[in-house]
C-alpha cells in the first residue's frame, strides 16, 4: 500500500515533467506533423521554423569543415529545388485551400518557369518579396510568418542572429505556416532557436539527374516535426540522411526509385524482425 | 494594322447573321446595317475584315465611359443609346473660346481617342441630335433650328419607324413638310408623339435628359481651430477620420483601393500621402496601420490646420456579415483573403510596390522572358491564368539574373564543355545533356528585348584559362611559349557581347554536371561561340 501511495505522486510528477518538456520544446498539439500530400515524399510540421543550410559540396564537412572557411562574400546558392518541392506539396493539402506562398529575399526566388514551380498552381499562388536590406527582410519574414493566410514562407535567412531566430520561431508557432528559412552553410555554427535544421549537399549521379543529399541536423521533438516518408507510405525507415533527385517526369524532387525500394526492403526487414 | 481593315459587328437570329454595326471603311465598300453578313463579306471581297459578334453590354459600358470622359466639357452629360452623347454646354462655351471652338475641340479629342465622331451644337437637344445624325457636315453649329430642321428627313426627329413609314406613304419625307401641315391633323393621324418630338426640336416643348452622375470620392475631413503641431493629435485625428470614412464606404458597399491623406499646413504647401491596397478594404485597424506610420515622417511645419482622408480609388466589398462564417481560425477562404490582402498591403507600402510582385507567364522561347513580375497592387488577387505550359525540356530551379560568362574547354566545336570555370570554381564536366537550341522569335525586334546584357567577362581569365587549359590537355605546367589564345578564350568574348542584346542571338543550351555533382545550365552563343551560365539545378 505504501509503495502504491509513493508511485502515484511519482507518476503525476512524471506526467507533469513530460508536459513541461513538451511545452519547452515548443510542443503541444500545434506541433503535430502536417498531413502529407498524396504522393509526397516529405511532410514537415507547420508552426515551426525549418532552417535549410546549403548547398555544400559533397566532401565539405557540415560543421568546422571547408564550408566555414569560405569567404563571407562567396556566392551562396540555397537549395531551391527541395524548397520548391516542399512548398508545392504543402499547397496540395486540403487545409491549404485559399492560402498562399511567400518567397522573401531575391536569393530565394526560384525560376518561375522551373518544372517544380509550374506544377499545380504554386506559381499562381506565390508572391515574391524583395526587401532592400537585412532589417526589412527580417520584418517581412516575421510579418509573413504571422499571417494566417500564408501557408508556406520560403525566406532568405542569411545573417540571422539568435534573437531573430527566436522571434521567428515564436511567430511561426503563432502563425502556423510551414516556414522554410534558407541559410548559407557558413552559418551552421551560429546559435539558432529554430526547431529543425537541415543540410543539403550536392551529390553526383550517374543517370543525368540532379541529386542531393538531405541531412537532418537537429529536430526538437523530432517525431512530431519531421516525417520523411522514404517509402511513400508509413515511415518505418527513419534515417537522418536521405538522397533525393530531380525528376522531370514527376515535376519535382523525389526519392530515387532504387533507394525507395531499398528503404521499403529495410522496412520489411524491420517488420519481419519485430 | 487593324485600323486598315474594315470592322463589322453582327447579330445572329432567325438563322441569319445580320450586320449590326460597320465602320466607315466598310460603309465605303457598300456595307449597310441590316445587310446579311454573307452579303457584307462578298462586298468586302477579302478575308481581311474584322468580324465580331455584337456585344450590347460592352457597347453600353464603353458609351458610359465616354460620357465620363466628356465631363471635362460640361457637368451635364447624358448617353443617347446606342451610340450618342448629349452634352449640355450652356454656360460652358466661354471656357473653350466660344461654341465653335468647343465643337471643334470636342470632335478633335474624340478623334484622338481613335473614334469617328459627328458633332453638332444646336438650340435644343433634339435639334442637335437630328443634325448630328442626319446632317451633311461632320461638325455643325445650328443657330436657327427650324430652318435647318426643315431640310432633314422625318426620321431625324427620332420618332418610331412605323410613323416614318406612314408619313412616307403620303409623301411627307422632310421635316419641312410636317411644319406646313395643320397640327391638329398630325396629332389625329400619327399620334401625339410626333407633335411632341417636333415641338422639342423646335424648342416649343421641354426635353428632359438623364445625365450621368459621377460619385464624388468619399471624404472625411477635420478643420482645427488653430494649427496643430503635436504628432499624436494628427495621428488620433487620422484614426477618427478613417472610422468616418469606413462608414461612408460601408454605405456605398465598397472598400478603398487607394487612400489619400492630405495635411494642410499653415506655413507651406499641403502635403499628400497616398497608399495603395491590393484589394478593397474598409477595415479601420488595417488602414490605420498603413497610414499612421507614414504620418510620422511628415514635416508638420508650424502646424496643421486641416486633415482630410479621401478614398480616391474604390472597389466593391461585401458586407462584413457575409464574411468569416467558416470558423477554421482564418475565417474561410474570404477570411484568408482579407488577411492575405493586409499582408500584401503592409509589405507593399513599406518596401515599395515594385518589391512585392507576382510572376506572370509570357509566351516566349527565351528562358529569361518566360515570365514577368508585376506588382501585387496592379494585379490585385491571384491571377486567373492557370500557369504556363510545361516547357519542352527540363528547366533549372534557379535562373541567374544575368547570364555569367564561362571559360570553357570543349572537345568538339559544337559539343558540350569538358571543363569549365565559373567564378572561382574550376570543374571538370562529367556528364552532359543537350544541346537544346533556343532563339528569340523572329518577329521580336530589338526594342522588345528586355534581357540585360551579360556581364562582360573578366580579362584576367585569359591567362588563367590558358594555364588551366595546359594542365588539362597537356597534363603539365604551361611554359610561356605555350600560351595562346583560342576562339573560346573568354577575353575575346568581351567585345562581342558588350553592348549587344544577347537575346537576339541563338543559343545552344547544355545541362552539364561537374565533378562535384552540380548541375549547371550553360549555353553557347551560336554567332560568337561564347559560353555563359544561365542557371542551376540548386
Amino acid at each position: 500500500m505504501r509503495a502504491q501511495h509513493r508511485a502515484q505522486p511519482r507518476a503525476r510528477l512524471r506526467a507533469q515533467l513530460q508536459s513541461k518538456i513538451q511545452e519547452i520544446e515548443g510542443g503541444g498539439s500545434r506541433l503535430q506533423a502536417g498531413p502529407a500530400a498524396s504522393g509526397g515524399w516529405c511532410r514537415l510540421a507547420r508552426g515551426v521554423v525549418h532552417e535549410w543550410f546549403g548547398l555544400v559540396d559533397p566532401d565539405e564537412s557540415a560543421v568546422g569543415g571547408s564550408a566555414r572557411r569560405k569567404r563571407p562574400d562567396s556566392p551562396w546558392i540555397p537549395p531551391l529545388g527541395v524548397l520548391l518541392q516542399l512548398a508545392g506539396e504543402s499547397l496540395q493539402d486540403p487545409s491549404s485551400s485559399g492560402r498562399s506562398v511567400v518567397f522573401i529575399g531575391r536569393r530565394c526566388w526560384p525560376y518561375p518557369h522551373a518544372n517544380a514551380a509550374i506544377r499545380g498552381d504554386l506559381l499562381r499562388r506565390s508572391v515574391f518579396v524583395d526587401p532592400p536590406d537585412a532589417g526589412s527582410r527580417l520584418w517581412a519574414i516575421d510579418l509573413a510568418v504571422r499571417c494566417p493566410a500564408a501557408v508556406v514562407v520560403v525566406a532568405d535567412g542569411s545573417g540571422l542572429e539568435l534573437a531573430a531566430t527566436r522571434r521567428l520561431q515564436l511567430a511561426a508557432e503563432r502563425g502556423g505556416a510551414l516556414v522554410l528559412v534558407a541559410r548559407p552553410p557558413e552559418e551552421l555554427d551560429r546559435l539558432s532557436a529554430a526547431a529543425v535544421r537541415w543540410l543539403v549537399r550536392w551529390t553526383s549521379s550517374t543517370d543525368k539527374t540532379p541529386r542531393w543529399i538531405v541531412e537532418l541536423l537537429r529536430s526538437k521533438a523530432a517525431q512530431r516535426k519531421v516525417d520523411l516518408c522514404a517509402s511513400g507510405g508509413d515511415a518505418f525507415f527513419r534515417p537522418r540522411r536521405w538522397t533525393v533527385e530531380w525528376k522531370r517526369a514527376q515535376g519535382g524532387v523525389v526519392v530515387p526509385a532504387a533507394l525507395r525500394d531499398r528503404s521499403d526492403r529495410a522496412g520489411q526487414i524491420a517488420r519481419r524482425s519485430a | 494594322m487593324a485600323r486598315d481593315r474594315p470592322v463589322l459587328l453582327y447579330t445572329a437570329g432567325a438563322g441569319r447573321q445580320i450586320v449590326a454595326r460597320r465602320c466607315q471603311r466598310a460603309a465605303a465598300a457598300g456595307v449597310r446595317e441590316g445587310m446579311t453578313l454573307a452579303h457584307a463579306r462578298a462586298l468586302l471581297s477579302a478575308g481581311g475584315a474584322i468580324i465580331r459578334p455584337q456585344e450590347p453590354q460592352r457597347e453600353q459600358a464603353a458609351l458610359l465611359a465616354l460620357a465620363g470622359w466628356a465631363l471635362k466639357f460640361s457637368p451635364i452629360v447624358a448617353v443617347d443609346p446606342p451610340d450618342g452623347l448629349l452634352v449640355d454646354v450652356a454656360g460652358c462655351e466661354h471656357l473653350f473660346g466660344g461654341q465653335e471652338r468647343l465643337v471643334h475641340r470636342f470632335a478633335d479629342e474624340v478623334v484622338g481617342l481613335g473614334l469617328v465622331a459627328r458633332v453638332a451644337a444646336g438650340p435644343t437637344f433634339a435639334c442637335a441630335r437630328a443634325v448630328a445624325r442626319f446632317g451633311s457636315a461632320d461638325r455643325a453649329i445650328v443657330c436657327e433650328g427650324t430652318e435647318t430642321l426643315a431640310r432633314l428627313p422625318v426620321a431625324a426627329l427620332g420618332v418610331d419607324r412605323a410613323v416614318v413609314d406612314a408619313l412616307g406613304e403620303v409623301g411627307i419625307e422632310r421635316i419641312g413638310h410636317l411644319l406646313k401641315l395643320p397640327r391638329s391633323a398630325l396629332a389625329a393621324r400619327f399620334g401625339p408623339g410626333l407633335l411632341r418630338r417636333l415641338d422639342q426640336a423646335a424648342g416649343l416643348a421641354p426635353e428632359t435628359i438623364d445625365p450621368i452622375r459621377p460619385l464624388s470620392p468619399p471624404l472625411a475631413e477635420r478643420v482645427f481651430a488653430g494649427p496643430a503641431t503635436q504628432l499624436e493629435t494628427i495621428q488620433l485625428t487620422v484614426g477618427g477620420l478613417l472610422a468616418e470614412l469606413a462608414e461612408l464606404l460601408e454605405q456605398r458597399g465598397c472598400g478603398a483601393r487607394e487612400l489619400e491623406l492630405q495635411l494642410d499646413r499653415i506655413d507651406t504647401a499641403p502635403v499628400r500621402v497616398v497608399i495603395a491596397l491590393s484589394r478593397p478594404s474598409r477595415d479601420v485597424g488595417h488602414l490605420r496601420s498603413l497610414l499612421v506610420p507614414r504620418v510620422e515622417s511628415i514635416n508638420l511645419g508650424y502646424g496643421v490646420v486641416r486633415v482630410a482622408v479621401r478614398a480616391t480609388h474604390l472597389g466593391p466589398l461585401a458586407h462584413e456579415q457575409m464574411l468569416g462564417w467558416e470558423g477554421d481560425g482564418v475565417g474561410g477562404v474570404e477570411g484568408a483573403d482579407r488577411f492575405w490582402g493586409e499582408l500584401l498591403d503592409a509589405l507593399s507600402n513599406r518596401l515599395g510596390p515594385d518589391r512585392v510582385v507576382r510572376a506572370e507567364p509570357v509566351e516566349t522561347h527565351l528562358p529569361e522572358g518566360t515570365f514577368r513580375f508585376r506588382s501585387v497592387l496592379e494585379t490585385g488577387g491571384p491571377p486567373e491564368h492557370k500557369g504556363p505550359q510545361s516547357p519542352p525540356s527540363d528547366r533549372p530551379s534557379l535562373l541567374l539574373e544575368r547570364p555569367e560568362p564561362l571559360t570553357v574547354i570543349a572537345m568538339t566545336p559544337e559539343g558540350p564543355p569538358a571543363w569549365l570555370r565559373w567564378r572561382d570554381l574550376q570543374r571538370r564536366v562529367v556528364a552532359s545533356a543537350g544541346p537544346e537550341r533556343i532563339a528569340a522569335e523572329w518577329w521580336r525586334g530589338k526594342a522588345l528585348c528586355r534581357t540585360p546584357n551579360p556581364e562582360p567577362p573578366i580579362r584576367a581569365y585569359g591567362e588563367s584559362y590558358a594555364r588551366a587549359y595546359g594542365e588539362f590537355i597537356l597534363g603539365r605546367q604551361l611554359q610561356p611559349g605555350d600560351v595562346r589564345r583560342s576562339q573560346i578564350d573568354a577575353t575575346s568574348s568581351a567585345a562581342s557581347c558588350r553592348g549587344e542584346p544577347s537575346s537576339l542571338f541563338t543559343r545552344d543550351y547544355f545541362k552539364v554536371q561537374d565533378e562535384r555533382g552540380r548541375w549547371l545550365w550553360v549555353y553557347r552563343v551560336l554567332e560568337s561561340g561564347d559560353w555563359f551560365i544561365h542557371g542551376l539545378w540548386a
